[in-house]
């Protein structure tokens, strides 16, 4: 009798692993249509302010944008990055024209330019490249920001 | 390895912002406007963030207030300058700008602002045709047609 109820004690029940696959799945498919991948290569560092009348920035396929801020290899000034190339002010009509052709008729209607700029990126910086912007008659941006 | 491959290579980043519209490219036949000087409020930004109107210097909540006072005469009319330095900072920018949309929200109109950078040691002066910024209009009316009407 004794001998029995120790025997007992050390058996340890199988956990059942069967249920193991599913779960992950779910959990994989989750990641899978949250996620959008990220197309472009970051190519400056910025940090976007934070303010409380944000607002969700359209469908991703009409949005367009600009990075504003200092590059993440060597030192150097705030610049612009537009797609996966580091550029100036000057190339801003050239790279919408060419995002604008890519979009659909309907995206094309719908564009909006969002500038991801640095909280210490100089106005002089962002002013030209909103002259840019203007002069490719891109007029909705925004400013992206991080909700307070 | 999926999971981790999609763990790694997702970015969650959320995309929100400030809405604005520009207003559309100068025009060569465009002629300068003449704005009453009454109906003018120029609100300065400096290089160190700090907001002036005249010679008061002003926080975000006393600009809003100072905003809304001042358009809800003539929202239609009255124009809002800013006036900003060339190396004032992209956040003092941006909290400028969510001031002045939160202060024609509360009017509920379109905000009429025009804007000026000025260029390092110089002084650019030229309101007529400096960048004026709206929210984007359900109407359709457009900010520069209408100014040149006027």
């Amino acid at each position: 009798m004794r001998h029995h109820i120790r025997r007992r004690e050390h058996e340890v029940p199988e956990l059942n692993m069967a249920a193991l696959p599913d779960l992950i799945f779910t959990v994989l498919f989750f990641f899978m249509i949250v996620t959008h991948m990220r197309d472009v290569d970051k190519k400056v560092a910025y940090e976007v302010p934070a303010g409380l009348l944000t607002e969700q920035v359209g469908h991703q396929k009409n949005v367009i944008y600009i990075y504003i801020g200092r590059p993440t290899e060597g030192s150097g000034d705030y610049c612009v990055q537009l797609g996966n190339n580091i550029a100036t002010p000057a190339d801003i009509p050239a790279f919408i024209r060419a995002e604008h052709s890519q979009m659909s008729a309907e995206d094309q209607e719908r564009m909006t330019v969002c500038i991801r700029a640095d909280r210490k990126a100089p106005m002089s910086l962002i002013n030209e490249v909103k002259q840019k912007l203007r002069e490719a008659n891109a007029l909705s941006v925004t400013y992206s920001a991080v909700a307070k | 390895m999926l999971l981790v491959f999609f763990l790694v290579t997702s970015s969650m980043d959320s995309d929100k912002g400030l809405r604005r519209q520009l207003p559309p490219p100068p025009q060569e036949e465009q002629q300068a406007v003449d704005i009453l000087e009454e109906d003018i409020m120029t609100v300065a930004l400096d290089a160190q963030g700090t907001l002036t109107i005249g010679a008061d210097t002003v926080n975000s909540q006393q600009l809003r207030q100072r905003i809304v006072e001042f358009a809800a005469v003539a929202p239609k009319r009255r124009v809002v300058a800013l006036d900003i330095a060339a190396d004032a900072t992209y956040d003092a920018y941006y909290h400028l700008q969510e001031d002045v949309v939160a202060a024609y929200r509360r009017l509920k109109v379109a905000p009429r602002v025009s804007e000026t950078v000025e260029e390092r040691g110089e002084r650019r002066e030229e309101r007529g045709e400096s960048i004026g910024e709206r929210e984007p209009t359900v109407g359709g009316q457009r900010e520069g047609e209408r100014r040149n009407e006027e």
